[in-house]
């Protein structure tokens, strides 16, 4: 549904982005992440043919930004960051106003505001000024303008920036019930937002992309160690005995634990599944194991470290 | 037609804030004013004096209309939704003129009173083909006018600045012909040709000349052009 293809953004000497590629099949939710200024606005602004890129291509069910630019943007439904309404309308006057510059007639207006109204949960405020209302009732208010028509595609630019918590759970769960129906990108710098909402992430980082894969794979595939959690109760200290343990390449106690006996972190190579070993050497070495159970790395990790790995690199070659 | 739904929302937010009304209130007084000094010099007055007042005001007015127009979108960032909407720049760019012209317009129809009462005055024997083409020479200088506000309005995000730039350059088009008055043969020439001021007096005059009402329409086109143009170079944002 959504091609990217070594899409390139430069702003003078600065290069946005660059040589950005990859694909958003049709009902995906694709999340957009990285840390701010990472290159993620500019290159939704690019899909949206707000602007166009200085090389490289994208298009949109078949159609291209630049070329077929008036195409792609009846097809798309567009959530800026900030949310940018006219605040002295009222949510009802705006998505007339939208619904007509997108060709809709009087009678489909009419039946879709209500609709989506009901879908983004603002039939209650549609008569009231936008500008008096509140933060999350605005967002939801822009994203009622972005499905009205009914888009193909979705973009939505960090669409629960500045909500509250449970705003930010209502926001989300809209956008997870437009999925199927529309294919979506959602860009966020929050980790956790994409592990809810999202099938598949593309990391970006200084203009680049970094990974695209579903969140269970990326941590899969970066998992270069497997680590355990144990806690022992005893007399002595097991480190000498967990770090015999064949496959074990490090061992450091848990600082964050508390309760009964010692807490510890085992760190192992991956696909080794230390495990069975771990705990017979501990029973055999005379301590109780109280408790045994394998850390998955979290997107989190997982994120600071494909971002900072980045910045290492470069750092050496400079 | 997405002009029409654009201009039709524009004009609407002129009418939400002050500014529409503040405008038209201050520019109807400020002509009642003049239309009493005016007769109460000479009477029955002629219309022409009046429409020169009237074209001088609208200088003052005109940047407060259009300063708005596409600064205030960019500033609260609602531009970035409305051109990526399936709609071109021009339309956008075309929407926004047509509704300040079509604020200018109502200013020009309220001061269509006076006309009314030099008739019962003059019992009939006003000659009204003068003050038509003056009408018609204030309506295309205005178009000229927002014309120039729009593209001011698209080059910076500051109303103010807008407003500011505005106004000295339609002052600047009204005031160039005194540069030609001292001067002889060419830029003599230049600069009348240049002045808005010359080529309306011949409209109050009661003349209609194409050469003069082509002046009008190709100024609005160029300034026009230049703002389709300077909003499709998106450098911003």
């Amino acid at each position: 549904m959504i091609e990217v293809e070594n899409l390139t953004k430069r702003y003078g000497d600065f290069e946005a982005v660059r040589d950005v590629s990859f694909g958003v099949e049709k009902g995906e939710i694709l999340g957009f992440l990285g840390p701010n200024g990472a290159g993620k606005t500019t290159t939704l602004r690019i899909l949206t043919c707000f602007m166009g890129p200085t090389s490289g291509r994208a298009s949109i069910a078949g159609f291209d930004v630049v070329e077929d630019s008036m195409q792609v943007r009846s097809r798309i439904g567009y959530l800026p960051e900030q949310v940018p309404l006219y605040r002295e309308m009222t949510p009802r006057g705006l998505l007339h106003y939208y619904g007509r510059l997108r060709g809709m007639n009087k009678a489909d207006r009419l039946a879709k505001i209500e609709q989506v109204a009901a879908e983004v949960a603002i039939d209650d405020v549609l008569d009231k000024a936008i500008g008096k209302l509140s933060k999350g009732y605005r967002q939801r208010v822009g994203l009622a303008q972005a499905i009205l028509h009914d888009p193909e595609v979705l973009i939505l630019d960090e669409p629960t920036v500045g909500l509250d918590p449970r705003q930010i759970a209502e926001t989300r769960s809209v956008i997870k019930d437009l999925a199927g129906d529309h294919t979506v990108i959602l860009s966020t710098h929050i980790l956790p937002e994409v592990s809810m909402v999202c099938e598949r992430v593309a990391i970006i980082n200084r203009g680049q992309i970094v990974a695209v894969d579903s969140p269970q794979e990326l941590i899969a595939s970066m998992a270069q160690h497997e680590r355990t959690y144990v806690r022992i109760r005893g007399e002595s200290d097991p480190t000498g005995t967990l770090t015999g343990i064949e496959g074990v390449t490090a061992v450091g106690p848990d600082r964050e634990a508390s309760g009964e006996g010692r807490a510890f972190i085992i760190e192992s190579d991956a696909g080794a599944d230390p495990r069975p070993r771990i705990a017979s050497a501990i029973v055999q070495g005379g301590f109780d194991l109280l408790e045994l159970r394998p850390l998955a790395m979290s997107l989190e990790e997982i994120f600071v470290e494909l971002t900072t790995e980045e910045e290492k690199e470069e750092v050496e070659t400079q | 037609m997405r002009v029409l739904v654009i201009a039709g929302r524009e004009l609407k937010a002129l009418f939400l804030s002050p500014i529409a009304y503040v405008v038209l209130a201050l520019y109807f007084g400020i002509m009642g004013l003049i239309w009493w000094l005016i007769t109460s010099q000479t009477f029955p007055a002629e219309y022409r004096l009046f429409a020169h007042e009237m074209h001088v005001f609208i200088l003052f007015f005109i940047p407060a209309i259009s300063m708005r127009a596409i600064a205030d979108e960019r500033r609260t960032r609602t531009l970035e939704l409305l051109v990526t909407q399936p709609v071109r720049d021009w339309e956008i760019v075309l929407g926004k003129w047509l509704a300040c012209v079509g604020l200018l317009a109502l200013m020009l129809v309220g001061t269509m009173q006076f006309w009314g009462l030099m008739h019962l005055w003059t019992e009939g024997a006003l000659d009204d083909l003068p003050v038509l083409t003056a009408y018609l020479g204030l309506l295309l200088a205005g178009m000229l006018y927002v014309a120039i506000g729009v593209f001011c309005s698209a080059i910076t995000e500051n109303q103010l600045i807008a407003a500011l730039v505005t106004f000295t350059i339609i002052i600047g088009l009204y005031f160039v012909r005194i540069l030609g008055a001292s001067g002889t043969g060419f830029w003599q020439d230049v600069f009348q040709q240049v002045s808005t001021t010359y080529h309306f007096d011949e409209f109050a005059r009661g003349v209609l000349d194409t050469g003069h009402v082509v002046y009008f329409l190709l100024g609005t086109f160029v300034f026009l052009f230049m703002s389709v143009r300077t909003l499709e170079s998106r450098s911003w944002g």
